[in-house]
């Protein structure tokens, strides 16, 4: 009875409700968002996401980021003050080559997705 | 002459082919297995530092820390149509950083006695290993082609429970090793991290006293590095003090108001009857500070301001040659003042060091003991060509007065990172002193 009574509180914490637009697709280092219902602005933003971060690092470090809330390297927060301060520092990467428009594009994206995930 | 271009172009050659032919992939030397990170979190081209890497190094090699709260900042809800079973790991509050699944505990438990008692997870243990092909047409023993020049080191590092950082480069194996008086513990040391609370750190044991910027393998060329850094005022037994010849010292250092850094530290030398002391100081000016935080930036507004990082850096020593340096009873005492500084701007980097050396009696005379002075400046251009071909290109200028004569120098040199573990590098140095030397070096270094 305990058993499986622990295994159905287990089952409830794993089986969530619901967002209708927040889609998650891929395993590992091909994990990403399916942005078909993303809104028009943030589909552009998540283009140039999917374009310029991938170039030094997979998808699956910004959505595993985003989900969990933790960053999976530092175990830091990853919160609207950590967007914006990871997009510093990915535009000031000598080898980033991202302009300003393009990093601020993208914290957009990632505050927008934190919100959807919060909600 | 025509032997010499043609080698050259082979050199060359072989270089554009390395790099059309050998894809990116992953690194793993010993900090990248603690914190699971790559290596160009902490390095430009290895084992060059950037921002990060300098932060982590003045930082006991304890990764920048935010308190956490106990909740998870985001809800880790993941719907929709997409892959289920990924869905429901990143929902999972494990990952999410809630209640944990039962496997999370045993690990967490299994990971509670080492983490109590101070030790890394991992063994904090990575090898390096350097190999160059050298061409000195000009090569005494009429030995052109060397292909066996190498190092082969062990290092370890890391950082226990956040209070101590530790550090240590055990020289297994180099060419060097019967040139005279090569240390194989090159470093090996503790640093006591903000030791009772202050921001004081306290480091004891063996290392490269704080004088420069750089450490001496804090750059990108394979084996030459700064000639401020490396120069030793020849005499009857040249060579025994550099700027960053690893000494037995106690330090203590701090980060003050983020971006400034003091280091004062005294040195036990065998043989000598007092010690010697030294100190630095330096200020960064833009970027990151000295804690790795990222500074404040408008994303709505360009300024060069953003991109532009300076560092300045101060430093002088006062020490004394012994018999142990020189087997002579005769004593040298010496100074070295100088100043550095480390500019950044987007993929452009400029280093310029200078220093000034006064030396008593460098030839050991016991009857007419001769002072000199010495003047050493260097300054190199690094471009970081970045994504996707991970390559640099330096060029060095060096000037050395010595107290004998002026030597200058030019190095051009290209570094190319097939992976982020492994370097290539192609150099060529001309040296116009009393007689003009050229050699070209082409080197491979990796870790792992």
């Amino acid at each position: 009875m305990v058993k499986t009574l622990f295994f159905l509180l287990l089952f409830c914490m794993v089986a969530t409700s619901a967002h209708a637009g927040l889609k998650v697709v891929g395993k590992g280092d091909n994990m990403r968002y399916d942005p078909s219902s993303f809104p028009p602005v943030m589909k552009a933003n998540y283009d140039i996401m999917k374009v310029k971060c991938i170039k030094c690092h997979t998808l699956e470090r910004t959505v595993v980021a985003i989900q969990t809330g933790v960053a999976p390297i530092s175990g830091q927060p990853f919160d609207r003050n950590a967007t914006k301060a990871y997009g510093v520092k990915m535009l000031r990467k000598p080898d980033a080559n991202m302009s300003k428009k393009e990093v601020k594009a993208t914290v957009e994206l990632m505050n927008w997705l934190l919100d959807q995930v919060n909600q | 002459m025509h032997s010499q271009i043609k080698i050259v172009l082979l050199l060359l050659a072989a270089s554009a082919f390395m790099l059309v032919t050998i894809e990116n992939a992953e690194a793993i030397p010993a900090f990248t297995r603690q914190h699971k990170t790559e290596c160009s979190t902490c390095h430009t081209i290895y084992p060059e530092l950037n921002e990060y890497g300098e932060a982590f190094q003045k930082n006991s090699y304890v990764k920048k820390t935010v308190a956490k709260s106990g909740a998870p900042v985001a809800g880790g809800e993941v719907s929709g149509e997409g892959d289920s079973e990924q869905s429901a790991k990143l929902n999972s509050p494990a990952a999410t950083g809630g209640e944990k699944t039962k496997g999370e505990e045993q690990k967490a438990k299994s990971n509670e006695a080492l983490l109590l008692a101070g030790i890394p997870d991992l063994i904090p243990v990575s090898f390096r290993a350097t190999q160059n092909i050298v061409f000195n047409n000009d090569a005494a023993d009429n030995h052109k082609f060397d292909f066996a020049t190498r190092t082969f080191v062990l290092n370890a590092g890391g950082s226990f429970r956040d209070m101590f950082g530790f550090y240590g480069s055990y020289i297994l194996d180099t060419h060097a090793e019967e040139e005279a008086h090569v240390d194989k513990l090159h470093e090996l040391f503790l640093q006591w991290r903000n030791a009772f609370g202050t921001p004081l750190n306290v480091k004891f044991g063996r290392f490269e006293p704080r004088l420069n910027l750089w450490k001496a393998n804090n750059k990108i060329t394979t084996s030459s590095l700064l000639a401020p850094l490396s120069y030793g005022v020849a005499g009857t037994y040249p060579y025994r003090f550099t700027q960053t010849s690893s000494q037995d010292a106690l330090e203590a250092n701090a980060i003050l108001w983020k971006r400034l850094f003091v280091a004062g530290g005294i040195v036990d030398r065998d043989g000598q009857d007092r010690k010697e002391g030294y100190g630095h100081v330096s200020l960064k000016i833009g970027g990151s500070d000295l804690h790795g935080n990222e500074p404040e930036m408008d994303l709505d507004n360009e300024s060069i301001f953003d991109y532009l990082t300076v560092t300045f850096g101060g430093f002088g020593y006062v020490g004394r040659n012994t018999q142990n340096d020189t087997a002579s009873a005769v004593k040298n005492r010496f100074y070295r003042a100088g100043g550095d500084m480390d500019l950044q701007y987007k993929r452009l980097r400029i280093k310029v060091s200078g220093v000034h050396g006064w030396d008593e009696n460098p030839d050991y005379s016991d009857f007419a003991p001769t002072e000199r002075n010495s003047v050493v400046i260097g300054s190199e251009a690094e471009y970081y060509l970045g994504s996707p071909v991970n390559a640099a290109a330096l060029f060095r200028y060096e000037y050395l007065d010595d107290g004998h004569g002026i030597t200058r120098s030019y190095v051009p040199a290209i570094v190319y990172t097939p992976l982020q573990n492994v370097k290539l590098s192609l150099e060529y140095r001309h040296e116009d002193a009393e007689t003009i030397k050229r050699i070209a070096l082409m080197g491979v270094t990796f870790c792992f």
